[in-house]
């Protein structure tokens, strides 16, 4: 279901708060036809397509039509079966058993075994980056040829979302022989791609595209989609435009049928455009500006509260976002498990408030000298924010200049983001700004002291903190879990560890041929089973 | 001979001040590769998978030691072999700086040797103040210019990527705005030399001479003037394709080619250190290479010009 908004007198846009609401999709007009192209345009490249060797974006979107896992996860945060029809634990939770699909076949021809998924487990466990993701498996075993079972070293909750494919796609599961048989040039060489997915590799050109074409073998898509396979469309072309300008071009000439990249600014022009529209749903982010806790000045919660009393979300929303973004209630996203309600939490917030704090910063010691910027024992209420991209430098300013009212002095350093990481970890900072998304609450890693030096930028260590996390972990009750998660957020919100920020929307633009589109919170364009368009 | 052999000890040079540079910079391949939700502990087993924690100078001579193998490496990245990548995105690059350094030469050059023929009537006038937008106008404006002319309202080009082979008009349109665009600034900077070094070779005896042995006036200019003033426009054009064999990399941005630009950029961002040093290490090569041609253009131009 989708609200509609009214923006001028003209337009009409298509909102769609997920999680709350459910999928975005654009009306269907009539009964699906097959065939046809759809042109998917974004501003990254794909690197490699071998699932959890890369934490790519591109990547794992193509990784998404490419493979399946064997649980995956609706727009709401529903796990489905998927290349497992159903699943069992034992008692202590130590043990998973998995009960395989025998009707699935790779894009090679080859039938998908049980020993398909223990061999994809072992190289992930012991020579991916991303292994971190199965820190609790012990080991995998395979009971026949349809059944596997893991073996965990503790019990945990977070074990099922994240061998689920839509935690990033890393537990999609490509063809063991294939792998064998190109060894580190598997998901590089367009030819050596063999998964299960409702899509296969054509061809791949680097920095360009990616071809895809329907695999008409699929029939085994999940229950949350109206087409269980195979597709409608005949080919998908996965294309980069890095630039913003070219990609809107590209969209308005039909070179392109879906741009998921629209940026805010090139958004208003689309706003009344014919032949295109726009579809937009909230992102699950986690955008927040970071206090870096070893700083002096940041050790007095008084202090903390102030900044977040000083900043104007709303100004954000309307001035960088151009109003494709809302502001946040608590820390957590809305349609994340273990967010408190707004009104809950509400009570607790820091909201904008200028004059509050202006009231915190002077019981605090730092008073207004005559150049306007506060002082404390002759230091100057200085402090130097990082941001590592053009929008961040622009949400900077605005946070500047409304810093500036309550006598902070903001300097901003705007680096590039490998570099941006080196100085959060050696702790350079004062503040920095990150946007990122999230499917889980279990990125409160990042304010745990296991995740230092980085990814914690804020430095924040707390005996409290680490035990709630350490709940969230290990419980295998789903609502201790949510509880420690909610705890987490009240004590991030009332000790004000970090500033939260407006959670911007995901801006897609759609040429109308484009029909049955729906959109997943965090991974987009999804699996594709339902899209068609007029020939 | 002697020529190429002094390049061994330039590229040498080059390979170390890159991987000095690179590996001194801030920014860790391995915390780029384990993404932001690893655990610090991960990103330590990608260094030392990697080798990152070993000593510079051991990491240098590896790398060299591959190198004179002739194998530049896997990106630490997406694990292909960089020479693969490179042989894939280099013919894009040299389409791309053979089509603007033909259009900025024919433009150029023509609109110089117009410009000094007309001194100081209004045509030299339009064509010293068109040189002079070439050269002052960022790149990036001029290609967002032509893309909103010549693919948006005029809708005769597309917006960006890559066609069919470039002998093939399906080829050949993706590169006219990528070419003109690239070409503007060196448009207005050949022009000006063209005209400068033409307007002092017309004042030269030999062009009394041969307009006095009654020559047309377009032979004296085409034959005896404009090859005596080329040489600096040739000096220039050298230096450009060369930097142009690099990769472009705004260009090739705005009109999404993919080519040894981006590329190269996108391995700095990544810190994939592999491509950078390949991608930098064959540049100097192509700029070696174009600039010995240059040399030889040199003598064929001016016959007195002779390499021992």
């Amino acid at each position: 279901m989708a609200h509609v908004r009214r923006t001028t007198g003209i337009l009409v846009l298509v909102t769609v708060l997920v999680g709350l609401l459910g999928a975005a999709a654009v009306q269907a007009a009539g009964e699906p036809v097959r065939g046809g192209t759809v042109v998917i345009a974004t501003n990254r490249i794909p690197t490699n397509l071998y699932p959890g060797r890369s934490t790519g974006l591109p990547d794992i979107a193509l990784n998404m039509l490419i493979y399946d896992a064997l649980v995956i996860t609706d727009d709401k945060g529903q796990v489905h079966p998927a290349l497992a029809h159903s699943w069992e634990t034992s008692e202590d939770g130590l043990v998973w058993t998995f009960y395989l699909r025998d009707d699935v076949y790779f894009h090679s021809g080859r039938k998908f075994t049980a020993h398909d998924v223990k061999f994809h487990f072992d190289r992930w466990q012991t020579e991916f980056p991303t292994r971190a993701k199965i820190n609790a498996l012990d080991r995998t075993e395979v009971v026949d040829d349809y059944t596997v079972r893991f073996y965990l070293k503790y019990p945990t909750l977070v074990f099922l979302n994240n061998i689920s494919q839509s935690e990033w796609g890393y537990g999609g599961i490509p063809d063991s022989e294939a792998v064998k048989q190109w060894g580190e040039d598997y998901g590089v060489v367009p030819e050596s791609i063999s998964g299960t997915g409702p899509y296969r590799v054509v061809s791949w050109t680097r920095d360009q595209q990616v071809v895809l074409e329907r695999y008409d073998r699929y029939t085994w898509g999940p229950a949350f989609y109206n087409n269980q396979g195979p597709a409608y469309v005949d080919r998908i072309v996965y294309r980069s435009i890095p630039e913003d300008a070219a990609r809107s071009t590209a969209l308005e000439l039909g070179e392109i049928d879906i741009d998921i990249a629209v940026s805010p600014r090139d958004a208003r022009r689309f706003e009344n455009m014919r032949g295109v529209s726009l579809l937009t749903q909230s992102r699950v982010s986690a955008n927040h500006i970071g206090f870096n806790h070893w700083k002096p000045v940041f050790q007095d919660v008084r202090v903390r509260r102030a900044f977040v009393h000083a900043i104007n979300q709303q100004d954000i929303v309307d001035f960088v976002w151009n109003g494709y973004a809302e502001p946040v209630c608590g820390f957590w996203h809305p349609s994340v498990d273990g967010s408190t309600p707004c009104e809950e939490i509400r009570p607790f917030m820091a909201e904008y408030n200028p004059a509050k704090a202006n009231q915190l910063l002077d019981e605090a010691g730092w008073r207004r000298s005559g150049s306007g910027i506060r002082t404390k024992d002759g230091q100057p209420l200085q402090v130097t924010m990082y941001v590592y991209s053009e929008v961040q430098e622009q949400i900077a300013l605005v946070a500047q200049a409304q810093l500036r009212e309550v006598g902070v002095d903001v300097r901003i350093r705007s680096m590039e983001y490998a570099a941006w990481t080196d100085a959060l970890a050696n702790a350079e900072h004062d503040m920095y700004y990150v946007d990122g998304s999230h499917s889980t609450a279990d990125f409160a890693y990042w304010f745990t002291e296991a995740a230092l030096p980085y990814p914690n930028g804020t430095k924040w260590v707390d005996p409290e903190t680490e035990r709630l996390y350490q709940i969230t972990q290990q419980t295998v009750n789903p609502a201790e879990r949510t509880a420690a998660f909610q705890a987490i957020e009240k004590l991030f919100i009332e000790q004000a560890v970090m500033i939260p920020m407006p959670h911007h929307n995901w801006i897609v633009g759609v040429r109308d041929r484009v029909h049955g589109l729906t959109f997943h919170p965090i991974h987009g364009v999804y699996k594709l089973l339902d899209i068609w368009v007029d020939r | 001979m002697q020529r190429l052999l002094a390049a061994v000890p330039v590229l040498l040079g080059v390979s170390i001040l890159v991987f000095l540079m690179i590996h001194l910079i801030p920014g860790d391949p391995a915390r780029q590769i384990a993404g932001m939700d690893a655990r610090p502990e991960e990103v330590e087993r990608i260094r030392d998978e990697l080798g990152l924690n070993d000593p510079l100078p051991v990491q240098y001579v590896r790398y060299l030691g591959d190198l004179l193998k002739g194998d530049f490496g896997r990106s630490l990245h997406s694990r292909r072999p960089v020479i693969e990548d490179v042989k894939e995105r280099f013919p894009v690059t040299l389409q791309l700086a053979v089509a603007s350094t033909l259009v900025a030469t024919l433009i150029g050059v023509t609109a110089g040797v117009i410009s000094a023929v007309y001194k100081y009537k209004l045509v030299d006038h339009l064509v010293m103040i068109g040189a002079l937008m070439g050269i002052s106008m960022p790149v990036f404006v001029i290609g967002l210019l032509g893309m909103w002319l010549f693919a948006l309202h005029l809708r005769w080009l597309p917006s960006g990527g890559v066609g069919g082979p470039w002998y093939t008009w399906d080829g050949l349109k993706y590169m006219i705005l990528p070419a003109l665009t690239l070409a503007g600034t060196s448009i207005g900077i050949i022009a000006r030399l063209t005209r400068s070094s033409m307007l002092e070779a017309l004042r030269q005896d030999y062009v009394k001479t041969a307009r006095a042995k009654g020559l047309s006036e377009l032979a004296v200019v085409v034959k005896h003037a404009l090859r005596n003033s080329l040489l600096p426009v040739v000096t220039y054009l050298g230096l450009e394709f060369g930097f142009l064999l690099g990769g472009a990399v705004v260009t090739e941005t705005i009109f999404s080619l993919p080519g040894l630009g981006r590329y190269l950029l996108s391995a700095i961002s990544a810190r994939d250190y592999p491509i950078i040093q390949a991608c930098i290490l064959l540049g100097a090569l192509f700029f070696v290479l174009v600039n010995l041609v240059v040399d030889v253009l040199y003598s064929f131009l001016d016959p007195r010009i002779r390499y021992g």
